[in-house]
């Protein structure tokens, strides 16, 4: 448990911070365009790679929020049961999700091997398939977290997992 | 027989606590799945290209810029300025609460920022002058909607978006019914001022209003830079957010000095994850509106609506109460993805022009946002007035009457909201 707890964790580090250098370059294609424009000069990749670069970030920063139990959700069922009962409907939750998140990992994965050498319009040395890459690294790091949680919920005892629930 | 099928496990999904976005992608994939000539590698695909969209850059761009505020003082500044000013009257703090979210309204495009921003330093200050919790958490939470309403708007910049409707039309068709909402705000405070014997705040704020409006400048110039600049067509509503959270970090690094460049990277960590949580549901919708088209929703609905009904004030009405209902369980963004595009060629059939309709729309999902169970700024407030959500509603309730009638104003009158665009163009 101890060591998916790390592996999680390190890999959570990652995508944060490729989220946020994601959104730093489209931050910045942004204003690339912005004076292109004014200087009258013809970029066109600025779009393209913001758009991009957009995308990938949410799928990393959703993913993130797997992993910290962030994405909204209605709780009135959760609160209103307690100890095993409540386990019971969070690992069925988990479940759900994770059954989602598997299946559009092996779609995502396909799409990603079926467009890898497609280009980018604007900037054709790049291939497509950086970019498609982004639906099965989220997707399958989503499931490696939601198993994760699974397993906290299953092997952690009900007084460890309320307050565990409470730094989240 | 499928369609109720799916009905039924999207409600389930909702009720045991299924997150929203994965409620919304597990009904697409399993109604995609059914259908035997569409491909299941379509939902993975029309999730990505939900997102695809320079559009859509403004939403993470516009929550950056919030970030920089909250985190730059230019809230704070703004808080200031506004119990200078109304603080002295009975009410004042509930009064300087609507004010500094009208102001902040113009400044940011995100209605969340706003009570999270606001009623960090407002409900304690309030609590601690004697205003009872309810009321505290209720102003703070209404008021925030004006966040979404006066421009810049991120729901207004995905329904221009998503209906190719002009951005600056739908800012500019935002102000007056932004306006109306905090002046009747105002009203309601008034008339529980006198009620409860609400108590005007002591400050020496009053002494220095033209220090802290000076103090305010760089502040209070950000909607006339993003606004401006839109409306006059130097930038797009991207680029506009964009400069928004350059101009926001260099207020609060260089004027005001409340941020520290350590504080950048926490910054925009927070902008990623706020950011990608509506954004994931919005891609997930994108899927379940490619089920939508199959099953040619738009065409059945605009077929029922022709042959009931061709009154536009019904048609609205009728709209209204449909978004209501949904923005008590969905964020505003994933519900416009979902709903709008289906509903547009009824729209276009029954004469209501885009603008109107996209304001309606806009100001009832703002109105979402403080209905219960699933109302953000409802959340947010709460839970900094540590206040459980059945009260904070109750504190809510005679503002969001204030939002319906000038939403029915603008239903049954639209010029209201749209003599504005004929000003300025």
């Amino acid at each position: 448990m101890k060591h998916l707890n790390y592996l999680t964790d390190f890999i959570k580090k990652i995508q944060i911070a490729l989220g946020v250098s994601l959104l730093i370059t489209f931050l910045i294609s942004v204003f690339i365009q912005i004076i292109a424009r004014y200087m009258r000069l013809s970029i066109l990749w600025t779009e393209e790679l913001a758009t991009y670069s957009f995308a990938f970030a949410v799928f990393m920063g959703a993913s993130v929020m797997v992993k910290e139990n962030g994405h909204f959700a209605f709780s009135y069922m959760i609160n209103k049961l307690d100890g095993n009962k409540k386990k019971c409907l969070e690992i069925l939750i988990y479940l759900i999700m994770l059954a989602f998140v598997l299946t559009c990992g092996v779609y995502g994965t396909i799409i990603t091997k079926t467009f890898w050498n497609y280009n980018w319009t604007t900037l054709p040395s790049l291939k497509m398939g950086y970019v498609w890459l982004s639906l099965p690294l989220s997707m399958f790091t989503m499931s490696l977290y939601l198993i994760e949680h699974i397993l906290t919920t299953i092997f952690i005892p009900n007084s460890k997992l309320e307050s565990l629930r409470n730094t989240l | 027989m499928i369609g109720i099928i799916l009905v039924i496990l999207f409600i389930f999904f909702i009720f045991i606590g299924v997150p929203i976005a994965y409620s919304i992608g597990t009904v697409a994939l399993i109604g995609i799945m059914s259908i035997p000539n569409i491909s299941n590698v379509t939902v993975p695909m029309k999730m990505f290209y939900g997102l695809n969209s320079f559009v859509l850059l403004a939403v993470p761009l516009f929550i950056l810029s919030a970030n920089l505020m909250n985190s730059g003082n230019i809230s704070k500044k703004l808080i200031d300025l506004s119990v200078a000013l109304m603080g002295s009257l009975k009410g004042g703090l509930a009064y300087a609460n609507v004010l500094v979210s009208m102001i902040f309204a113009g400044v940011s495009g995100s209605s969340t920022a706003d009570t999270a921003g606001i009623g960090k330093i407002l409900i304690p200050r309030m609590l601690e002058d004697g205003y009872d919790k309810e009321n505290s958490v209720g102003i703070t939470a209404a008021s925030s909607t004006i966040g979404s309403i006066i421009p810049p708007s991120i729901i207004m910049v995905i329904f221009g978006g998503i209906t190719n409707t002009p951005i600056s039309d739908l800012f500019l068709a935002g102000i007056v019914p932004g306006v109306l909402i905090g002046l009747g705000m105002m009203g309601v405070i008034w008339f529980n001022a006198k009620k409860r014997n609400y108590p005007s705040y002591n400050s020496d704020g009053k002494k220095n209003i033209f220090k802290l409006f000076i103090e305010a400048i760089p502040a209070l110039l950000t909607p006339i830079i993003i606004i401006g600049g839109i409306v006059t067509g130097w930038y797009t509503a991207t680029e506009a957010a964009a400069f928004a959270a350059l101009y926001s970090l260099f207020v609060g690094m260089f004027i005001y000095k409340a941020i520290k460049l350590s504080d950048i990277p926490h910054i925009l960590v927070d902008t990623l994850k706020l950011s990608s949580l509506s954004l994931f549901a919005l891609a997930t919708s994108s899927a379940l509106g490619e089920l939508l088209g199959y099953y040619n929703v738009n065409t059945i609905l605009q077929t029922f609506f022709m042959n009931n009904f061709t009154s536009q004030i019904l048609f609205m009405l009728i709209i209204v109460l449909f978004f209501l209902f949904i923005g008590t369980f969905m964020d505003a963004i994933p519900a416009m993805i979902l709903f709008v595009p289906i509903m547009m060629p009824t729209v276009a059939s029954i004469g209501i022009p885009n603008v109107v309709f996209g304001i309606v729309i806009v100001i009832t999902l703002a109105t979402g946002l403080v209905t219960p169970p699933y109302g953000l700024c409802l959340l947010i407030a709460s839970s900094i007035g540590d206040l459980s959500i059945e009260k904070s509603f109750k504190g809510v309730i005679p503002y969001i009457g204030v939002i319906m009638v000038v939403l029915l104003l603008i239903i049954v009158y639209p010029q209201t909201a749209l003599f504005i665009i004929d000003i300025f163009k």
